[in-house]
């Protein structure tokens, strides 16, 4: 490497380095202004409708601390309802996914019933439910389930016939079964669209969850934020609304990270 | 020669028919079977569980007839669309701006990101209190959930704009709006498209959850009073009804993008 190069290339790193500064002072500075916006905005307004920032945090620390754990056990509630109805449509519509993929009369089949779920909007599904299932957990994991599962299988059947079409005659020409060509092949290429799948269906879940919460029984995070809204605690209403987006933002980042994973693996 | 390749042409499109039509008979067949489970279903169990699929046809013809479903479609639909209306007339020049100015999209977007994983229903006890019953919460839910898809893509849309487009365009002393307007704005068309074909699905289910918690009105509001009245048969009206606006709203925005924008009809939405 010549000097020359060298002073470029220390330059450009310069540069990239004051971005990277810049952009932080610049997300600090907005989050900063943000706050204080929201804590004067707090003040000034009538404390039915709206508290501020640091009223907010306190009664979220004591919500915390609090020895009957209310916000904890809201928060268990709903992830006991959210994680086995993700979890059951994760699987079943990977499995629909490939059926209708991979087979002409499962598509046919079924099809039908995928578009029109898929455009359906769940949530209508939940008055019908309640008559059938009563008032219970298996309904709200039932309901998130319909709400994840068409995401995914859709995204997987799209996902399979993109990559049938290239991968399937190399494979079948060096002798690979139907398994071998699903397991070994095909999944393996599909999976950034399962990833994409999942995200979707991640996002109608919580959706779905929080409104089977303020609809069937005031329980979970749903029910603890509809009880303190409709009471008019504004502050202590913020607490499971933040953790509902935290969530939201954590397992959103954590699957885009998985879908930038197995993209990379894919290029290379 | 050429006759022989003509007959196998021929053959092979007769053979493409065949199995299209076999593949509607099937369609056709899983459908039906479905509706005749249905109506066996609906005559064995008690009538507060499951009517069956005759009655709901009747009550359907019967609720077009007394232009109920005429009413309660329209006082859906209106909010509907002002909610799709506002995401687009709000989003698309957040996005643009967030697109050209860098700085600005390093301020905004950890917002709007973190806006966009949340499940922004969990407002909607807070936009009541703010707005009230009627439209304007149901508006504001709408405009919640239908917002970020519109603005995600069209940020997305102007950075894959590059320099050889923008440079010769200032160079040429464009203003920021003629820049906009001539540069971005024909790159972009796509992306919103595809942007607003998720947010249609996002924006119904922001309608029927706020025609369910704030004052019952239009489609959400008419399956609500049916169902805790047991009236099964009339149930599934409504429910019938979001699926076509649903699924023809779809169809509507992608007719559209394919007539003013049909030069990148293949455009992936890159939100997701």
């Amino acid at each position: 490497m010549t000097p020359a190069e060298d002073t470029v290339l220390r330059a450009v790193r310069a540069r990239i380095h004051r971005s990277r500064i810049e952009r932080l002072l610049i997300v600090a500075a907005t989050l900063a202004g943000f706050l204080l916006l929201w804590e004067f905005a707090g003040h000034l307004t009538n404390p039915m409708f709206f508290a501020p920032v640091s009223e907010v945090l306190v009664v979220f620390y004591q919500q915390i601390v609090d020895p009957s754990h209310s916000l904890l056990n809201g928060l268990i509630e709903t992830l006991a309802v959210l994680v086995p109805g993700f979890v059951i449509a994760s699987v079943l519509g990977v499995v629909l996914g490939v059926l209708m993929g991979r087979g002409n009369l499962a598509l046919q089949i079924l099809d039908p019933y995928v578009t029109i779920f898929y455009n359906m909007p769940r949530i209508a599904l939940i008055p019908v439910l309640l008559l059938w299932l009563g008032v219970g957990d298996t309904l709200k994991i039932v309901i998130v389930m319909l709400a994840a599962i068409f995401p995914v299988s859709v995204n997987v059947t799209a996902g399979i016939r993109d990559v049938s079409a290239q991968l399937t005659e190399p494979a079948r020409s060096m002798n690979a079964s139907e398994g071998q060509l699903l397991w070994k092949v095909i999944l393996p290429a599909t999976f950034p669209y399962v990833t994409a799948g999942l995200k979707l269906g991640l996002g109608r879940a919580l959706t779905t969850v929080i409104v089977a919460e303020f609809f069937v029984s005031l329980s979970g995070l749903g029910g603890i934020l509809h009880a303190a809204s409709s009471t008019y605690q504004m502050a202590k209403m913020f607490a499971p609304a933040i953790i509902l987006a935290t969530m939201g933002i954590a397992i959103d980042g954590l699957l885009t990270y998985l879908e930038r994973r197995a993209l990379q693996r894919y290029r290379a | 020669m050429a006759g022989s390749l003509t007959a196998a042409t021929v053959r092979e499109a007769a053979i493409r028919r065949a199995a299209k039509r076999r593949d509607l008979a099937i369609r056709v067949g899983s459908i039906v079977s479905l509706l005749l489970v249905w109506e066996i279903c609906g005559m064995l169990t008690p009538r507060i569980f499951l009517s069956p699929f005759h009655e709901t046809v009747a009550a359907f013809w019967r609720l077009c007839g007394d232009g109920t479903l005429l009413r309660v479609t329209w006082s859906s639909l209106s909010v509907l669309l002002a909610g799709l209306a506002i995401s687009v007339v709000l989003g698309v020049p957040l996005g643009l701006i967030m697109g050209r100015y860098v700085r600005l999209n390093w301020a905004l977007s950890p917002y709007i990101n973190g806006l966009y994983a949340t499940p922004t229903v969990a407002f909607l006890p807070v936009l009541s209190l703010w707005l009230g019953l009627y439209v304007a919460p149901k508006i504001a839910i709408v405009v919640l959930l239908a917002i970020f898809p519109v603005i995600k893509n069209t940020y997305a849309g102007v950075t894959t704009v590059g320099h050889e487009l923008l440079e010769p365009a200032s160079s040429m002393q464009a203003s920021e709006f003629q820049i906009a307007r001539h540069v971005l704005a024909p790159a972009i068309v796509p992306f919103v498209m595809a942007g607003l074909r998720l947010s249609v699905g996002r924006g119904i289910v922001g309608l029927v959850v706020g025609e369910f918690f704030t004052a019952q009105t239009g489609l959400g509001g008419l399956l609500l009073r049916y169902a805790s009245n047991f009236r099964t048969a009339e149930m599934f009206v409504p429910i019938f009804v979001l699926v076509v606006l649903g699924y023809g709203l779809t169809a509507l925005v992608i007719a559209l993008q394919e007539h003013i924008a049909p030069w990148k009809e293949t455009e992936r939405d890159l939100s997701q």
